[in-house]
Parts: C-alpha cells; structure tokens; sequence
C-alpha cells in the first residue's frame, strides 16, 4: 500500500517538474538571443574599446564651467563683471590655470569653512555692507558650474587622492581673488550649494604671497583688459550690489531698462541619421540601430511605437522617438538598492555617452551640469552649449517629469540604469539679432507670464536659446529663463530689436 | 456751420480732459513738493537702495525698490532738493522722473547727483487708481534721504597714502 503512495508521488512531482520546465522554457524562449551565442564577451571585450574614460580625457571634456566671469573691482555704479567666453583666446589657459589652482587647494591646503556672507561680499561688493571682511578692491574671477558638482566626482576628475580641505560636500562654483589682501595673500573661495535645501556653504583657503605662482600664471589683469573692451556695451553687476532683488546676488544682471546684446539665431534638427520619419523595413531600422545602440544593436528586437522605435533585449529597452529623444531602461529583476562609489558610476556614465557621442557635430559642446546623489543611484546630467550661450530643452511628456536637459544618466557603480538624450543638431543661422537684456524688463514679461511666480524663490537665472519637444527645423532664439528653487523652469523669448 | 459747432465742442471737450489730468498730475506734484511732508514708513514700495542716508564715491547711482501688491499700479517719482530748497523733479538717465512699476514689482533706476556733497532726494509712490485722493500716509508714501558724493578721487587718497612709511618714520624706523 505505502510503495503504490509512494509511486503516486513520485509521478506527480515527475509531472510539476515537467510543467514547470515547460514554463522555463517559455521564459527562455521571450528572451532568446538572436545573435551568435558571444554576447557575453562583449562585457569584457567592450570595457576599453576606443574608449577613454580616464579622469584626464574626462576632464578635458565635461568638467566645464557653465561661466566664467571676472571683475577688477571697478565701474562706473559698480563692479563691471565681463563674461570670458569660450572665443577668447585666453579661455582655455585660464580654465586650466583655474583647475591648477583648485587642485592645489584641495590637495595642500586645509582652508576653513567661513560665512556665507563672505562669498557675497567678494562678488557684489555691495559698498555699505558694514562689515568689510577684507578690502575687496581688485581683481577676481568666478567659475560658476551649472549645478552642485559633488566633491568625490571634482577629486576624481583632477585627480586627487588624498585631501587636506574639510568636508566639502561639492562646488557649485569657486572664485580666485588674487588681491585679497593688504599682505599680497590671494585667497580661493568654494561655494557649495544643496538646491534642494537652498543651503550654501562657503570655504576659504588663503594662498600665500611666496606660493602664489599658480595665481600669477592665471594672469587675469590681461584676461580682464581682453574681455573689457567694449566697455559697458558688455558689461554686467552682481544683483547683489544693489541690495536684494529676489536673485542670488552673485547673479549677473544688466541694470539699465532696454539694453540689447547681440545673439546669432540657431537652426536646430534631430540629426539626419537619427531621423525615423520614413523608416519602415526592418533593415532600416536595424541601420538606426546600430548607430544608436552601440554593442546592444545586434541583439535587440525593434517594433514600431507611437512618433518611435522601441528597440528590446534580455535586459535592455531603448526608444527613439521622432524628436531626438533617445531613452534607454535596464530591466532589472533584481533592483540594487547599492549605488556604490560615484566616480565609478560616472565611469558608466562615461561609456553610455562615448558609444554614442559621435552622433553630435559642430558647434555642439556638451557640459556636466548637475549631479544629483539618490537612494539607489546617481543621477548625471549634461547640457549642450552653442557658441557659449546654453541651451535648455523644454520637452514636456504627458504624465511624466518634463525634461530640461539634453543628457540624463542615472546609474549606479554597475551599470547604467535609466537614460534619456535629446539628439540635436544646431546650425548658426545667418544674420545676428540684438535683443534686450535688461532684467527688470525681462523679470516683468516673466512674471506677467506666470503668475505664480511672485512666491517663488529664484535658484537660477539665465539666457539660454530654448528647444520645444514638438518642432524640427526649429529657429532659435534666446530666451529669459528663471529656474525655481524646485528646479521648475519659467521662460519667456527674450524681445528682438 | 454745424461742422464748426462741432469741432469747436470736440475741441472743448478735449481741453477740459486733458485739463483734468493736469490738474490732478500738478496736485500730486504739489503734495510731493511739499516742505512739510515727512518720510513715512515704506508701505507700499520696500526702497532697497538707498537703504537709508548714504555716502558714495560716484555721482551716478541706481535708486531701486520693490512692490509687494498690485505693483502694476503703483508709479513712483523721484524728486532732489535744489539750491534754494525747493524740491524738483528729478530725472533719471532715461530723462524721467516717474514711472509705472511692471509685473515683477522690481524697479531701478539709475541718476546722476549734481553735486558732490550732499544730495537730498525724496522717492515717492502711490496707486494711479487713487491719485484724485492721496493723503500723506495713507496711500502715498513718501522717504526722504540724504546721499553725499565724495570728491572725486577721494579713495584713491586715502589708497595712496602709505601707512606704512608714516608709521616707520613716527617710531624712527628707515
């Protein structure tokens, strides 16, 4: 009687085990790999493949700052600021002197934590201010980054590893004020930001008279006669000089009502091999594949999606949508809640975008512009610039977080996990515009635009050529834009002569 | 004939209004130009510059405010003392010395003092909707300060004497 029990059992676990392989089989089956069974080379032998992902060649090409402006502490109300742009020929000797100098801060010095109020006092220079920390006469320049850029990931990129400074959380934008004081000290001030608190930090390290080579080498009397030429025709205040205007007042702002500067108008497409009107067979869209999936485009399927192509593997999902945006999802079974080191994650930051950086041309510049630390992950965010002048994208998808820049990249120190890329292309247009700058026009329009902006705290302020998600051949034209301390972003055209 | 009449009653009509305006534009002149107003509290506009009597190195500078409420009506004017005393209007490098405040609430202007020394101005402001009927304090605010210029040169002086070298020769030091 058991033995019959016993053969009973027998059979029907010989029968789950057999359904159960059935259902494997079926689960393989969806996600069979269509190519030659070597795909998992590819983890090793992609690694290093025409790809630099040195912390030199990675700082060559993102650590960039968004601006660079400089004062000699003089002006006719108060301290003219010039914008050093990328055309001047004194740009990239000056941002390398720049870095020279913050690495060697980071690296020798200790420097001290100081008042907020400090990193204020050196750029607007507001004259009643009744504390006057030091004279804050002379020369200074700021190098301002697009956002908080974390200290582990700046330490990386200028390759440091061991630092004397104190526990500085990231730069959001650092001066050099070589006259900073009566004995011939010059000193090197770091502000750090958190944007979502609002809460700045300030750290000051003092360069003494006998080390200050590196200061002198920066040579920014020179810089400053250069970019002062012009005189007040380019000239900028610190919004701070005049008290508080609801900006930071490291703000550069131009006072006078009706004040026009000249801007080039831009052209600006998906690029020709990226453009999916017309694509119906399947080779071209293998073809758009392979440009745009890197080692992932052999064994991806692809299907036809609403204004797209959805492009799928085992572990991958890329979209490409007919506007340029350019979405990628690893499909994790098992979320890891390890974001692990920043500098490697930036790494894989680093391989997403050089498989597929190409793809851009002249006179795109691509930027790092934030970095964002979350449960889980990092989240890298690059911008494009046009001539000096920044662009912001405006792309706002039903249901789903507006995209403001060009390249988001989350990933963690495996992988990279989520992605989107605004592929564009930007043609300088013939026949350069004047259009006004002056900020109490331009704050005016704004606000007579939205409304609820009175409430609002203002973490940034910019004039930057803007692209909307729903147009190709788009013409550009600079634009007002004010982002908010939630980084909500508010624009409005800036008005032509 | 009749096209006389009425050209002669559109012309009167139109003299009337405009002298309506008029009317009203040089009362509130007076009252600004009065010597026995004094600066009230800033309820309407926060003046941030000048935050209060001042002293600066350069005749040019830029007065500037913000408007809490309903900025888009509220107009501001900017009067100086001249040498008799007298309150005048004062106009800015854009050659007004009124204006209507936009959307942002923010406004700045920039001027040019006449004088070194000291320079009284008096910023005022007011509601356009209620111009018929403005009392000092009520619905027109009105600050008063004092600016005075340094001689020209006046810091690169003081930078240019060497403490240095007085202090050595007051101890008996080369």
């Amino acid at each position: 009687m058991f033995h019959v029990y016993k053969e009973r059992l027998k059979l029907y676990l010989l029968a789950v085990l057999m359904a159960a392989s059935i259902v494997q089989v079926g689960i393989l089956w969806s996600y069979q790999y269509h190519g030659f069974p070597i795909s998992f080379l590819q983890g090793f032998l992609r690694i290093r493949i025409n790809m630099d992902t040195s912390s030199s060649k990675a700082r060559e090409n993102y650590l960039k700052p968004y601006q660079i402006f400089i004062t000699d502490g003089e002006g006719y109300n108060f301290p003219d600021y010039y914008i050093v742009d990328a055309k001047n020929n004194n740009y990239d000797k000056l941002w390398k002197g720049a870095q020279a100098c913050l690495e060697y801060v980071l690296r020798e010095k200790k420097g001290e934590q100081v008042d907020t109020e400090e990193w204020y006092d050196l750029v607007d220079r507001k004259e009643d201010r009744s504390e006057k920390i030091f004279s804050r006469m002379g020369l200074a320049a700021v190098f301002a980054f697009r956002g908080n850029i974390d200290s582990n990931l700046v330490t990386w990129f200028l390759n440091i590893s061991n630092t004397l400074a104190p526990d500085i959380g990231g730069i959001y934008k650092f001066a050099i004020a070589p006259e900073f004081d009566a004995n011939y000290n010059s000193a090197l001030y770091i502000l750090e930001k958190d944007f979502s608190s609002g809460i700045e930090k300030v750290y000051r390290f003092i360069i003494e008279h006998g080390e200050t080579k590196l200061i002198n080498n920066l040579d920014l009397r020179t810089i400053y006669k250069s970019v002062s030429v012009e005189g007040s025709k380019n000239s900028f205040s610190a919004a701070g000089s005049l008290g508080n205007l609801g900006v930071p007042n490291d703000q550069l702002i131009v006072i006078p009502q009706r004040q026009f500067r000249r801007f080039d108008t831009l052209v600006c497409q998906v690029p020709k091999t990226l453009q999916i009107e017309g694509i119906k067979t399947l080779t071209e869209r293998n073809r758009l594949g392979s440009k745009i999936l890197g080692p992932d485009a052999d064994t991806c399927d692809s299907i036809d999606i609403i204004s797209g192509i959805k492009f799928q593997n085992a572990n991958n999902i890329y979209h490409m949508y007919d506007n340029g945006l350019f979405a990628y999802e690893y499909k994790s079974l098992m979320p890891d809640n390890d974001r692990g080191y920043i500098d490697n994650a930036f790494v894989n930051a680093l391989e997403f975008m050089h498989l597929r950086i190409d793809i851009l041309t002249e006179p795109v510049d691509v930027y790092l512009s934030g970095v964002e630390i979350l449960p889980g992950f990092y989240r890298f965010m690059f911008d494009y610039k046009v001539d000096g002048i920044p662009v912001i994208f405006n792309y706002e998808e039903e249901g789903k977080e507006p995209v403001n820049n060009a390249i988001i990249i989350e990933a963690d120190e495996k992988r990279v996990l989520k992605a989107s890329w605004i592929f564009k292309d930007f043609e300088v247009a013939t026949g350069e515009k004047f259009y006004n700058v002056s900020f109490t026009d331009n704050q005016d329009r704004l606000h007579s635009a939205y409304s609820q902006l009175a409430d609002a705290v203002i973490g940034d302020l910019l004039i930057a050529y803007e692209v909307r998600e729903n147009s190709d051949n788009q013409e550009l034209h600079p634009s007002w834009i004010v982002i908010n301390q939630d980084r909500d972003y508010y624009m409005v055209p800036l008005v032509k002569k | 004939m009749f096209k006389k009449s009425l050209f002669s009653i559109i012309v009167a009509i139109m003299i009337i209004f405009t002298s309506f305006s008029s009317y009203a534009f040089t009362t509130v002149l007076d009252v600004l130009k009065s010597k026995d107003v004094k600066s009230t509290s800033e309820f309407l506009v926060s003046i941030i510059r000048p935050e209060g009597d001042e002293t600066i190195s350069k005749k040019s500078y830029v007065i500037c405010g913000n408007a809490a409420d309903e900025a888009e009506d509220i107009r501001v004017n900017v009067l100086i003392e001249n040498s008799d005393g007298e309150w005048e209007e004062f106009k800015n490098t854009d050659g007004e010395s009124s204006w209507d405040i936009g959307a942002s609430g923010i406004f700045m202007k920039e001027v040019v003092f006449p004088n070194e020394g000291i320079n009284s101005i008096r910023v005022a402001a007011y509601k356009k909707s209620e111009i018929k009927d403005l009392k000092v304090g009520e619905n027109l605010q009105i600050n008063d300060f004092k600016i005075t210029v340094l001689p020209e040169g006046f810091w690169n002086t003081i930078r240019s004497i060497n403490v240095l070298k007085y202090l050595k020769s007051f101890v008996g030091v080369e």
